[in-house]
């Protein structure tokens, strides 16, 4: 019952996708034309006709013409299909049963055994399905079955590779560790957990399998080394008619069609398969973006209320994604020098209000209304026009330092990168600088330290890194987006105090976006609240800590509070038995 | 580093050993006696004895299997046993048509697939974008002999600009015409390959585009373009290179049904002849070397991956462990 | 006045991992996880385990629920000996002890549906009973609606998927909920409903706590006794209010300093 309710949401899922809809289309037309062809063609596919040599398409009842033996080319085509189809199920068949036991083995298996498969895996990955099919069928004559299980062997390995690289990964994610801490056994873990979620992988590949099984046979058959006579075959029939390719090339149009045909139909199915059978994507698909461009013109034509000698000025800013209104209407404004706490929590807008700034909002997403920077409206400006200012008037820092640093280059080059950007420097001198930088944000031994890639360094050295190629500049205005989120508390205070140190000594701007009321207290002069893209509040840091207006400053304080932690000063009474001192 | 080329190189020996018992095992399946074909039917029995003698057959399997180990790494493959030609030598010889066949094949998917495969995962949403995508699709489906088939049709049969198949009996004594005979299979080939190639290029793009470290660079003042062009590239080209290892054998794979449509004397057809011919040491000889060349591409290609992304030379284990 | 029964005694936790070998010379080195951890869950107690990155907390939790081999030290149950083994063998500790992970977003199956995730403990552990009517229980009582059982997770808010994951926990009726930084991929106004929970389940079932987390303020709010973790040891451990207050380790001291605190209502400072 349930899994036919399941059936049926992948069908409809599969038939809403443009993919789907053809791949499923031409799958269906292959299917349908091999039991046609069991039950009728419309003339003999073999029977040789000397009187009917060279017909044209649409001549005496032969829809697709006839050959120089007189053949009816749509009933040879309509037969060809047993052979595609066959092979490509076979081969499916066998590289699965090949491929999913092997990938769990190495997967899953003992160490030493996996390494072993690994290696086995990689050694016949080097051997073509092409070459062992063509060897298999000199030894026992080509059939289905040679063909079959070349095509699957060799892909049975690919699969295992592929497969195992899934497995893994869904081996090492925290519901399979749950699933173990429930008491679930390997075996019903495999069942229940890893082969659901690998089954879209698996789908995916066998499709492709069942397309280059296709092809396969084609370029099999064409050789010499398919199914023998009287087997009809796609490739041979282009083997049969490419010598009189110049006198009737209609003649190699149709089977190398229906072989193409067939292949697309596989892709394209294997495709929509993948995405059909995500729950996630199944239900509520995100719609086609709305394009709000008559609005923005309308929206900006209001006059934003001028604040004198404002460094950045954010008025009725709104955001959309994919219809959804996601920042709606926001007012903010700084002033230079000032700190600004933007604290909200997830889906609140905060993070799109600071990607807005700098026009890095993710694709697809619309932003109306102002934002103006020394007095010159930001919205609407080009690419190119932004990247003059970013990283040069206005700078930002990201929440996870690792994901934020390119893993391939030395890091004194992205420290030097703005550098090359905004002030022309020589990449020597630029180096020099990076050095220089990387001093200045507390990275120890700089000049060895350029030389190191992110991964050898540590979470907070990765975070000074960042704040480095933010400062390079000596941004007006610097935007950190949840800057120690990701780190220790420990190192989250070194953070906090070298933000705050640069920026009153550079006299930068800051907008600190946060989460955390407690971080915000210590680098915030002002603080606005923002809940599901609104500006809820906007005030002094004391005022909001002390005697906020809206009632969700005050449930967030409360909540805040409530599970902060709080200093404790006087130590309670210790009875002595139960101090237990560690090893 | 070294530890790893080291420990790369002895896996590579592994891999080479393997694959040699391997294909060894495979041959010998073959049925019928070689002798036969060599003596045909006239030859009695004391004659196919000596013939047997004379090819070594009547020595044990593995002494067989360790004669022939021995002999290749010294470059001999050993001879054909129907007419006794050099295998090695003859290999030479048609590699002088496969070599440039795949080679510029391999050249041109990668002129075209990157840039093509780079910008369809940009414009995805736009029209071209998908174009590129969908011709990419067809390009997949398209079976390679029937590529070439309606390339001769095109540029053969219906404006003869090329030559429809063949290659000059004197090889490469006029470059002009034996690279003129070339053009459709290179252009066949790099075709068939190039279409799978964009659609890895297009996904490991699209995997770079949504990395935090191009949202940096674009921070720090790079356009979206710039920021692909200097970080994305390098990141990307670490998937990319991996299905190297696995493009180089379809690409073989590929030669041999390509040299049979356009009737190359290449090394597919000299496989394809042998296979047909069940001249054992032959096709043991080729099998081996299209063999070992895709392990060789794929050790190169991991030593490449180690120089592009230094994290993975350089696991830490705290970040294994969380 | 007898002291509580010990629940759970780990002593001499050590877990190693071999680091890439350097040089073709030299043997791997090997890196301590954890090293010579002990401790003890008392009956109906909690006990909050801190500790920054890399400290080695789930390591820790991870040889607690005999889910990984440690290399060295014993972990008893009721006295009773915990080794990791085939899932039939622990069925008898997986019943009395259960897990909370800390994204509960990757610990439920995006592929399952709430009852079946829920149920999973009841079938695996071969617990009798009727299983629909006891998802249905479990669900209520972590205050989630029992029609929402034919739902996926994705389907859920962060706090509601985390209280499918406490009602999975639940389900087999444990005597022990292990926690691991359960609320810290939480919003703070839910983070303060998830805490309210945990804690009105263990004075509602008599559950005893092992709490995980880099966060001093949840431990401070759940747990009597503070273990407290730096790269692999434990560098001090006894009563919360001991440990927290009157610190006696220099790590602990530079902890507690390090956290930003949000001043103290006006009203409140007479």
């Amino acid at each position: 019952m349930r899994a036919r309710i399941a059936v049926i949401g992948v069908l409809r899922a599969l038939s809403r996708d443009r993919n789907g809809l053809i791949g499923g289309t031409l799958v269906a037309i292959l299917v349908g034309a091999v039991l046609l062809s069991l039950a009728w063609t419309p003339y003999d596919p073999t029977a040789v006709d000397p009187n009917s040599p060279w017909l044209l398409p649409f001549s005496d009842g032969h829809v697709l013409g006839t050959d120089m033996l007189g053949r009816d080319q749509f009933s040879l085509i309509l037969v060809g299909s047993r052979e595609t189809l066959v092979i490509a199920l076979v081969s499916a068949g066998i590289a699965a049963a090949l491929g999913v036991p092997l990938a769990l083995a190495a997967a899953l298996g003992p160490r030493r055994f996996a390494a072993g498969v690994v290696q086995l895996v990689d050694v016949a990955i080097a051997f073509p399905a092409l070459l062992t099919a063509m060897i298999l069928a000199a030894v026992f004559g080509g059939s289905v079955w040679t063909t079959a299980s070349a095509i699957g062997v060799a892909f049975g390995v690919h699969l295992a590779r592929i497969a195992r690289a899934e497995i893994e990964r869904v081996a090492g994610t925290d519901y399979v560790l749950a699933a173990a801490a429930s008491g679930s056994s390997t075996g019903r873990t495999i069942r229940r957990h890893i082969l659901p979620n690998i089954a879209p992988t698996l789908l995916v590949q066998l499709s492709l399998v069942m397309a280059v099984a296709s092809l396969t046979e084609a370029a099999l058959s064409y050789l010499g080394y398919g199914s023998p006579a009287p087997a009809v075959s796609w490739g041979r029939i282009l083997h049969d008619q490419q010598p009189y390719i110049s006198a009737r090339p209609l003649l190699v149009v149709w089977p190398g069609l229906a072989v193409a045909l067939t292949v697309l139909g596989f892709n394209l199915l294997g495709d929509a398969l993948r995405d059909a059978t995500d729950p996630r994507l199944r239900h509520g698909g995100s719609g086609a973006v709305a394009k709000a461009d008559g609005e923005r013109a309308v929206r900006a034509i209001r006059p934003p209320a001028a604040v004198a000698g404002a460094l950045l000025e954010i008025t009725d800013l709104t955001i959309r994604i994919a219809g959804r209104t996601v920042v709606d209407g926001v007012d903010l404004t700084l002033a230079p020098g000032e700190r600004l706490g933007l604290i909200g929590e997830s889906g609140s807008g905060k993070s799109l209000t600071a990607l807005a700034v700098l026009g890095l909002l993710p694709e697809g997403a619309e932003a109306t209304g102002s934002i103006r920077l020394d007095g010159a409206e930001l919205l609407g400006r080009s690419e190119r026009e932004l990247a003059r200012i970013r990283g040069d008037r206005v700078a930002m820092v990201f929440q996870e330092p690792l994901t934020a640093l390119d893993p391939t280059m030395r890091v004194g080059r992205q420290i030097a990168e703005p550098l090359r950007l905004h002030r022309g420097m020589t990449r020597r001198r630029a180096d020099e600088a990076a050095i220089e930088l990387a001093a200045r944000v507390g990275l120890p031994d700089p000049a060895d330290l350029v030389r190191a890639r992110p991964h050898q360094l540590s979470g907070g050295q990765r975070q000074r890194v960042g704040i480095a190629i933010a400062l390079a500049c000596r941004p007006a205005l610097l935007i950190a987006d949840e800057p120690t989120t990701a780190l220790d508390v420990t190192v989250q205070r070194d953070i906090l105090a070298l933000l705050d140190e640069q920026a009153r000594e550079q006299g930068t701007a800051l907008l600190f976006i946060t989460h955390d009321l407690a971080v915000v207290s210590s680098v915030s002069d002002r603080v606005a609240v923002l809940r599901g893209g609104r500006t809820v509040e906007q005030g002094p840091l004391e005022t909001i800590l002390h005697d906020p207006r809206a009632p969700y400053t005050r449930a967030l304080l409360a909540a805040a509070r409530a599970t902060a932690f709080a200093p404790i000063e006087a130590p309670a009474e210790i009875p002595t038995d139960s101090v237990e001192a560690a090893s | 580093m070294t530890v790893f080329v080291v420990r790369r190189l002895g896996l590579l020996a592994l891999s080479l050993l393997g694959a040699s018992i391997l294909t060894f095992a495979l041959l010998r399946l073959l049925p019928g006696d070689a002798a036969a074909s060599v003596g045909g039917i006239t030859a009695d029995k004391a004659q196919l004895r000596s013939i047997r003698h004379d090819l070594g057959l009547d020595r044990p399997l593995i002494a067989q299997y360790w004669t022939w180990l021995t002999e290749v790494p010294t470059g001999d493959l050993g001879h054909s046993q129907l007419n006794g030609s050099s295998v090695t030598g003859e290999l030479g010889e048609k590699l002088r048509v496969t070599g440039p066949l795949v080679l510029g094949a391999l050249v041109l998917a990668l002129v075209f697939a990157v840039p093509l495969g780079m910008l369809a995962a940009v414009r995805r949403e736009r029209r071209d974008g998908t174009a590129i995508s969908v011709a990419s699709q067809l390009g997949i489906a398209l079976p390679t002999l029937w590529v070439g088939l309606l390339l001769i049709l095109l540029f053969a049969v219906q404006t003869p600009l090329l030559p429809a198949q063949g290659f000059p009996v004197e090889g490469w004594a006029d470059p002009g015409e034996a690279s003129r005979s070339l053009v459709l299979p290179t252009l066949t080939l790099a075709l068939s390959e190039g279409a799978v190639l964009l659609r890895f290029v297009r996904s490991a793009t699209l995997d770079v585009l949504h990395r935090d470290y191009l949202r940096t660079a674009r921070a720090a003042g790079r356009t979206r373009t710039g920021a692909l062009l200097r970080h994305g590239l390098r990141n990307a080209a670490g998937p990319v290179l991996s299905m190297l290892g696995v493009q180089v054998a379809a690409l073989l794979v590929g030669a041999i049904v390509v040299e049979k449509v356009f009737t190359l004397p290449g090394v597919g057809s000299m496989l394809v002849a042998d296979v047909g011919n069940r001249d054992l040491v032959k096709v043991q000889g080729e099998v081996m070397l299209l063999v070992a060349i895709v392990l060789f591409v794929g050790f190169l290609v991991d030593i490449a991956q180690r120089l592009i992304d230094p994290r993975l030379a350089d696991v830490r284990v705290r970040e294994v462990t969380g | 006045m007898t002291a509580p029964a010990v629940l759970l005694r780990a002593e001499g936790l050590t877990r190693t991992h071999r680091l890439p070998r350097r040089s073709l010379w030299a043997p791997p080195g090997r890196r301590y996880a954890l090293r010579g951890v002990d401790l003890t869950l008392a009956e109906g107690g909690a006990l909050g385990v801190v500790g920054e990155s890399g400290a080695g907390k789930s390591t820790l939790i991870r040889l607690l629920l005999a889910l990984d081999r440690a290399d060295g030290g014993t972990i008893r149950y009721r006295d009773r000996e915990v080794r990791p083994g085939p899932a039939r063998t622990l069925a008898w500790f997986r019943r009395e002890v259960q897990i909370v992970l800390q994204d509960p977003m990757s610990s439920l199956d995006p592929r399952a549906r709430v009852r079946d995730i829920v149920a999973e403990p009841l079938e695996c552990l071969g617990v009798a009973g009727d299983h629909d009517a006891r998802v249905d229980e479990v669900l209520a009582a972590v205050g989630l609606d029992p029609d929402t059982r034919d739902r996926y997770p994705h389907e859920f808010s962060g706090g509601q998927r985390q209280r499918v994951a406490i009602a999975r926990a639940l389900a087999p009726d444990p005597r022990v909920l292990v926690a691991d930084e359960p609320v810290s991929a939480l919003d703070v106004s839910v983070r303060a409903q998830i805490l309210d929970l945990l804690g009105d389940l263990r004075t509602r079932l008599g559950l005893s706590l092992v709490l995980v987390s880099h966060d001093l303020g949840v431990v401070q709010h759940l747990c009597d006794e503070v273990l407290v973790l730096k790269a692999g040891e434990a560098v001090e451990s006894g009563p919360t209010a001991r440990v927290l207050g009157d610190p006696s380790h220099a790590y602990t001291r530079d902890l507690l300093a390090a956290i930003p605190t949000l001043p103290a209502p006006r009203a409140s400072v007479v």
